[in-house]
């Protein structure tokens, strides 16, 4: 089963990386982005046909290594 | 004095390290990071490079690494732990070091010597220091 997943920074946290692409939008005419941020989307085709087992097991990932919770939270946002 | 160097997949001054070690009269040995004991140490270094890549962030996936346990256990009870580079990110991504490294507010990148000062000899690296460089 795939589960989607996102990480992205936490609300308070600065993304001079999310910056630096606003501004090279901004050279390319994209002139009224107010702001960017980038995060990272994960697809995680877990050996599991339960969903609920499928998605926990990748909440454990994310907490575990795919997320740095000091800085950052996730969210599953899809199975399939 | 015993040392250990860790080597990650992608790390790169791993030997550096060495060369430095023996030149400071360090018995060196290199360690694989998924071993799981490591040798007899005073101190193990984790050394720069690129870990994983960079892949994920700096140092993460290095840090989940089997020889990461006996690490922690070493620098628990008292041993001594330097992380340089890549080495200290990976150390930020464990649970040895609080904090993790955010990008650089103004995206600049400085690459340039500078002098750096001893603000603290009161530890085991700097306790028998007299002159500051």
């Amino acid at each position: 089963m795939k589960i989607s997943a996102i990480v992205t920074l936490k609300k308070d946290v600065l993304d001079p990386q999310g910056k630096v692409v606003q501004q090279a939008l901004k050279g390319m005419g994209f002139d009224n982005v107010k702001e960017i941020r980038q995060g990272k989307y994960f697809e995680i085709d877990v050996d599991e046909n339960d969903k609920k087992k499928a998605e926990k097991k990748a909440e454990e990932m994310c907490k575990k290594l795919l997320a740095n919770l000091v800085i950052e939270d996730f969210k599953i946002i899809g199975s399939q | 004095m015993n040392s250990s160097v860790i080597i990650f997949p992608g790390s790169n001054c791993d030997r550096d390290m060495a060369v430095a070690l023996k030149k400071f009269g360090f018995k060196n040995k290199m360690v694989w990071h998924n071993d799981t004991e490591l040798p007899k140490s005073d101190l193990v270094v984790l050394p720069g490079g690129f870990s994983y890549g960079d892949y994920l962030r700096c140092g993460s996936m290095a840090s989940k690494s089997k020889i990461i346990d006996s690490v922690t256990k070493f620098a628990k009870s008292g041993g001594l732990l330097l992380g340089i580079c890549n080495g200290f990110q990976i150390l930020t991504e464990t649970e040895l070091l609080p904090g993790v490294l955010l990008k650089n507010k103004y995206s600049k990148f400085i690459c340039k010597n500078v002098f750096v000062k001893i603000n603290n000899s009161e530890n085991k690296y700097f306790k028998n220091i007299k002159k500051i460089f």
